[in-house]
């Protein structure tokens, strides 16, 4: 699943970072790299999130949201349960659902 | 004392960690606004009195690591890597590393790259107040016993801790031990000696460490702070767009409803009480310096003036969006508008600015990150219509397109947008290419705070004295020339009035200024406007597009000024346009427009482009303004007078 289907309050892993060496190195200065846990806090336009990475926060646009492979956190969650992360989901129909009604369609 | 009078720190940090505010609050007003040798980056130098004695304070552009990406990290990156190197005045003594709290792990890899230059350092950690708002409350001498440097805890707006910062710095520097404590001496001690991917590993690895010493019971699930609750509004699809709407047309109106009248204030004071003191002061026998101190010098000096508290007005605003939070929110919400120029989100701000005045616009590029996208959005803006231009719209139009003047007027301002898009595009192309890569947009968003007042006053005064000094010498210097070629009888010239003939009374017709424009003249033939009153009243546009009016009834009317509503007016207008371009006075005012609008918006802006991209690009600049708004006009001209 990438970054981009997570609604708001999901907990997930980052596995890999689908971008340019330069690009991946700066999102992991950052503090966004495989292993991290993402929480999703809110949603913009275009597939856009802001996602919490410990007190930090930061808005990541939709394109490179899609290049963010991420898996559902062990622990759960406030809105979504880990389960529903795990399926995949058809990405343009599942932007503004929940995993879990996106895993049903 | 270790801490003796050419101490220098440089003060290091991710951007909007507090590092500036820390600057600000250890070296009060006593601070310099300059630019980084060899670019337009700024550097901020101060001086810190402390007990110990003086310490020279440098405020580096904020990173997030010293592998630059950007010419404004490379600033950074240049000046701490190597720095123990180099010669005592281009080195830092000891390295403030700024480490905010609610993002410490981005912090501490920084910190991680500093210690690798081998330079004494010192961490400050700021922010703590909203981390734990956050639910995050780092143990700091676990930090500090963790990553073995001399840790702080330090709120830089109320100052709170400022002296331990001292203390910290005299002890650091006492002891005389660099970055290596606590490092592997089999480690290289340089950054620069290292390939990026490998010293990257050992750093990241360091900081998952030391964050782990630090806060060993981080929130499984992140609190939901008022910031997160603000930005479920201001980042929503709906809401964040209307809002950051919202917000640009409050800027634009304090541009033109607000400053205007401030504006114009400063102008009659100058122009009223000062000139008349002035001309009071000196005899009428000493016409012609009369007239050099009151229409060169005085002009000069009150039309830079004239732009502080507009500039004063913009840079508060601004400073409010900034300090606030919102800024990086507006930034997000018009990303995706921006990209498709090369741009970021951030780049809106100013453009819409440069609907109000293209001076302040061009100085609040400087909330950009990247310097390539600041120079970008910097030439972009004179395409953008300022008020000083709709004048000369309101005029043109009223006289040569009576009943469509409305819609001419809002043809020019679409084709303003059209401009700088395409301008955007064009420039993308060429010598920007290396913006044409999209880049991912991820954007650390600060948490919210009430704006500091006391300390946006202070920077406001600073970025309008940086102005003045850098600006208004070149501004004031033009008029003054202006002003002497106006009064500059050329042979044969006929007196204007009064007892004194020649120097500086004399009609504009036969000024070295005339002749000069009816010299010019035949290049703007093509464009339907080949007249020596009409290449005059561009000449004075370049000084300021508001005076182009008054120039224009002026020289129509060959003498004394009149009022740009007086009826003979418009006859005369259209005479000399119908004369000018052969028949089609309808096509050549439109060409006129073009052209008003595309070509150097004025002097003001010129020397504002100079002062914060550098001689070469604002002469550049100009040129390429000249040379693209002459092209258009002919264009238009050459289309139009088939069908006016």
């Amino acid at each position: 699943v990438d970054l981009r289907l997570c609604p708001i309050g999901s907990a997930v892993e980052v596995r890999w970072l689908d971008l340019d060496a330069d690009e991946q190195q700066r999102m992991r200065e950052l503090g966004i790299r495989e292993g991290t846990l993402l929480h999703v806090v809110n949603c913009g336009a275009f597939g856009s999130k802001v996602v919490a990475v410990g007190a930090d926060r930061f808005a990541i646009d939709g394109r490179t949201c899609a290049c963010i492979a991420v898996i559902p956190h062990d622990e759960d969650s406030d809105v979504v349960g880990s389960k529903d992360l795990a399926q995949p989901a058809p990405r343009r129909r599942s932007r503004s659902k929940s995993l879990s009604e996106a895993a049903k369609a | 004392m270790a801490t003796a009078a050419t101490t220098r720190i440089a003060l290091a940090g991710n951007p909007n960690c507090g590092k500036s505010t820390l600057f600000n609050a250890l070296t009060g007003a006593h601070a310099q606004v300059t630019n980084a040798p060899g670019t337009t980056v700024e550097l901020q130098t101060g001086t810190w009195q402390t007990e110990a004695g003086s310490i020279e304070v440098v405020d580096l552009p904020g990173t997030y690591s010293l592998l630059a990406r950007s010419p404004d990290e490379r600033v950074t990156a240049d000046y701490l890597i190597g720095a123990t190197s180099r010669p005592a005045p281009d080195r830092p003594d000891l390295v403030v590393v700024v480490l905010d709290a609610t993002a410490l792990a981005r912090s501490l890899y920084l910190l991680a790259q500093v210690r690798d230059t081998g330079l004494p350092l010192v961490a400050a950690v700021t922010m703590l107040d909203v981390a734990a708002t956050r639910g995050v409350e780092p143990d700091l001498s676990a930090l500090a016993d963790a990553a073995q440097v001399e840790v702080v805890a330090l709120d830089p707006r109320t100052g709170t801790g400022v002296e331990g910062l001292a203390v910290a710095i005299d002890r650091e520097l006492t002891a005389g031990r660099g970055a290596t404590v606590g490092r592997d001496p089999a480690e290289p001690a340089n950054l620069s000696q290292l390939p990026w991917d490998d010293s990257a590993e050992r750093n990241f690895a360091w900081t998952e460490r030391v964050l782990a010493a630090a806060v060993p019971a981080p929130p499984q699930v992140p609190l939901r702070s008022l910031s997160d609750r603000l930005d479920k509004v201001l980042l929503h699809p709906v809401s964040g767009i209307v809002v950051f709407a919202a917000v640009l047309w409050a800027l634009f109106e304090l541009v033109t409803l607000v400053a205007t009248p401030m504006v114009d204030g400063v102008q009659r004071l100058i122009q009223g009480p000062l000139a008349d003191l002035v001309r009071a002061a000196i005899p009428d026998r000493l016409g012609w310096l009369q007239s050099l101190v009151v229409d060169g010098v005085l002009t000069g000096v009150g039309t830079v003036l004239s732009f502080t508290p507009l500039l004063a007005l913009v840079f508060l605003a601004i400073g409010l969006l900034e300090d606030s939070g919102y800024l990086a929110r507006a930034a997000f919400v018009a990303d995706r508008a921006m990209r498709s120029l090369g741009l970021d989100g951030r780049a809106m701000v100013p453009l819409v600015v440069g609907f109000g005045c293209n001076v302040p616009a061009i100085a609040a590029t400087r909330t950009m990150p990247d310097q390539r996208r600041r120079l970008l959005t910097g030439l972009l803006i004179p395409l953008t219509s300022c008020p000083a231009r709709l004048t000369v719209y309101v005029l043109i139009a009223g006289v040569f397109f009576p009943r469509q003047a409305g819609t001419v007027i809002f043809g020019m301002y679409m084709l303003s947008g059209v401009l700088v898009v395409l301008g955007g595009l064009a420039l993308r192309a060429t010598l920007f290419r290396d913006l044409a890569t999209t880049r991912p947009l991820v954007l650390a968003l600060p948490a919210y705070h009430v704006p500091r007042l006391q300390f946006l006053g202070r920077t406001t005064g600073q970025r309008i004295w940086s102005f003045i000094k850098g600006a208004g010498g070149l501004i004031a210097g033009t008029l003054v020339v202006v002003w002497l070629l106006t009064a500059i009888p050329v042979p044969g010239a006929r007196a204007e009035a009064g007892p004194q003939s020649g120097f500086a009374s004399v009609a504009m017709a036969d000024s070295v200024f005339g002749r000069a424009a009816g010299a010019v003249a035949p290049v703007l033939a093509p464009a339907g406007l080949d007249d020596w009153r009409i290449a005059s009243s561009l000449a004075t546009g370049f000084v300021a597009k508001e005076v182009m009016v008054g120039s224009l009834a002026q020289t129509l009317s060959d003498g004394p000024a009149v009022d740009a509503s007086q009826s003979g007016l418009a006859d005369r207008l259209q005479q000399v346009f119908s004369d000018a371009s052969g028949g089609h006075p309808r096509a050549a005012a439109a060409a006129f427009l073009v052209l008003v609008l595309a070509y150097t918006p004025c002097i003001a802006t010129v020397a504002e482009q100079r002062r914060v991209f550098g001689l070469r690009w604002a002469l550049g600049a100009m040129v390429v303004q000249l040379v693209g708004a002459w092209a258009l006009a002919v264009l238009t001209f050459q289309l139009l007078r088939v069908v006016l």
